[in-house]
């Protein structure tokens, strides 16, 4: 891998995703989506009259809501970043000038920086939000919540890189993508089996967020957590770097 | 320059190049023929890194093409099947690819100005790529492989579905980049483009090369039928006859009355043995025409 090839995949990839209007409108949707749930929590709120719960349920929430519907968006936006590069025929343009690792490390570093960001905008309008409302600053929620869905998301980019880099259009690559989605949603659940949910980032993100909002909580919980997704990210990687390395374009 | 070791590439059970050896000079316009589905995109592929070979390797200015980070750096790569962003202008491509060839952006700019003025596209330099014509998108395919002033040039089935003024314009295009310097393999189907521009030339069928060689000496070597038409006015079956037993006539067919066609070795010129075997039976003979061969007759010969 090569950080200069990989930092000029990286800043393209961003400059026209973000110029992209199927991207831009998903981004609004998942933004949106996310911060009505600061709405759907004030109505809780309202309708329980706790007052304990004031300040971090919008994190709750929104946290809850990206959990289960974030990787929806990230197989929206990530499900075709290669298989329409193969598609079109515009990699064999690139593939001859640069290290494959360096090209698809460069989308992935890519794809990640691009959640991170959407994911922090949501969680800084509710901590603006939270702050103006209850006039408690909590940054704890915040910027716990922003790492481990930033974690979550990473492990969902991986994959749909890795489905993305072996198929050859982009229906294939949607289509297996959700396919996979559904999986690790029946295996985050320990379907029959109880350790299948060791495999499933679903779970990891779930304990991450019990261990940031549940006070009882065991604390060795976010460090399953983090790991298990750190864990999920880096063989994702390495398959994609695997699976670039051996295809013929 | 360049050459292939025993390159092979298989899908399955279908072997798409088989034990491949060629050999490329520096200065050459290497010309790599065969017909569709004979093996060159594949080959062509593995030599610009996109198609990993199942066996055998390439050298590439003495480096391997295992090594391939390393051998990039000195080649520029048309491949065809190849596509441009259609909502990017030229110049933003150029820009891309000139970083991606490690050039800062000052180089990356002046490389896009240098080299769109050299295809001929500076007036459209900021026009996206989904408004160019087939031979615009051609040329810039020439301009983003020029990139980082490569050494060898690999060109895939350049002029392919272009127009002939437009093809005529890519062939000058070589040429000159060729007297610059650069080295170039083409692969093609278009025997007639191939004639051209072309020093040496290799034939590629059913993934196996079968001649190689300079493009005049392949006339030469390569054993082909030669077809000689006689005519004769007093033209008789004795006459027939006679030519029939001559060394290397293969065959002789008689058309339009007092016409033969006398089919031989082409290795031999056998024209005077011809008029002293008919003379010798009383013909009297007003005309005696050998069809030139053309790298035509040899790549039908050779891939049929």
């Amino acid at each position: 891998m090569d950080l200069h090839e990989t930092s000029i995949v990286c800043k393209d990839l961003l400059i026209n995703e973000l110029r992209n209007t199927r991207v831009l409108v998903t981004i609004a949707m998942f933004i949106i989506l996310s911060l009505l749930s600061i709405y759907t929590s004030s109505i809780i709120q309202l309708l329980t009259s706790k007052s304990e719960i004031s300040g971090n349920i919008g994190f709750v929430t929104s946290y809850l809501t990206l959990l289960l519907l974030g990787p929806v968006f990230v197989i929206a936006i990530s499900h075709d970043n290669v298989s329409r590069e193969i598609e079109s025929g515009t990699i064999r343009l690139i593939i001859p000038k640069i290290k494959r690792s360096s090209f698809i490390v460069g989308k992935f570093i890519g794809l990640n920086i691009l959640f991170s960001l959407i994911v922090g905008i949501v969680f800084m309008i509710i901590f603006l939000y939270a702050a103006i409302d209850t006039q408690t600053y909590l940054l704890l929620y915040p910027v716990a919540s922003w790492f481990l869905l930033t974690l979550y998301f990473g492990c969902f980019i991986g994959l749909c890189l890795i489905i993305s880099s072996l198929a050859d259009n982009s229906s294939t690559a949607l289509i297996l993508s959700f396919t996979a989605l559904i999986i690790i949603m029946v295996f985050s659940t320990g379907f029959k089996y109880e350790f299948l949910k060791y495999f499933s980032p679903v779970w990891y993100g779930f304990i991450g967020f019990d261990s940031i909002f549940n006070p009882n909580a065991d604390q060795i919980q976010i460090v399953k957590s983090i790991g298990g997704m750190l864990f999920f990210i880096t063989a994702s990687l390495g398959s994609l770097i695997f699976v670039m390395d051996r295809r013929d374009f | 320059m360049l050459e292939t070791r025993n390159l092979t590439k298989t899908f399955g059970k279908f072997i798409a190049v088989d034990n491949l050896n060629i050999h490329v000079q520096k200065g050459d316009i290497y010309g790599f023929l065969g017909p569709n589905g004979a093996g060159k995109t594949t080959t062509i592929g593995m030599l610009s890194g996109l198609i990993r070979p199942t066996s055998g390797t390439a050298i590439v200015n003495g480096l391997e093409l295992s090594d391939f980070n390393s051998i990039k750096k000195n080649i520029g790569v048309y491949p065809q099947e190849s596509n441009f962003y259609p909502n990017r202008s030229a110049k933003n491509h150029m820009l891309l690819f000139g970083s991606l060839k490690g050039l800062n952006k000052v180089q990356a700019l002046s490389e896009s100005v240098r080299l769109l003025q050299l295809v001929g596209l500076h007036d459209s330099e900021d026009v996206k790529v989904g408004n160019f014509s087939h031979g615009m998108k051609k040329r810039l395919g020439i301009a983003q492989a020029l990139i980082g002033n490569p050494e060898l040039l690999i060109l895939d089935e350049i002029t392919n579905g272009i127009d002939p003024l437009w093809a005529k314009q890519v062939r000058d295009l070589i040429t000159e980049l060729n007297k610059d310097g650069i080295t170039i393999i083409i692969s093609s189907h278009n025997l007639f483009e191939i004639q051209q521009i072309c020093n040496r030339v290799g034939i590629i069928h059913q993934g196996q090369l079968v001649a190689e060689d300079d493009i005049d000496l392949i006339e030469n070597n390569i054993e082909t039928e030669s077809i000689i038409t006689v005519g004769i006015h007093n033209l008789s079956l004795k006459m027939v006859e006679r030519l029939k037993q001559m060394k290397y006539v293969r065959k002789v067919e008689q058309i339009d009355g007092n016409k033969l066609l006398v089919y031989a070795n082409s290795r031999h010129d056998i024209r005077s043995d011809i008029i002293h075997g008919l003379v010798s039976v009383g013909a009297d003979i007003f005309e005696l025409n050998e069809k030139s061969r053309s790298l035509e007759d040899i790549f039908i010969h050779l891939t049929t």
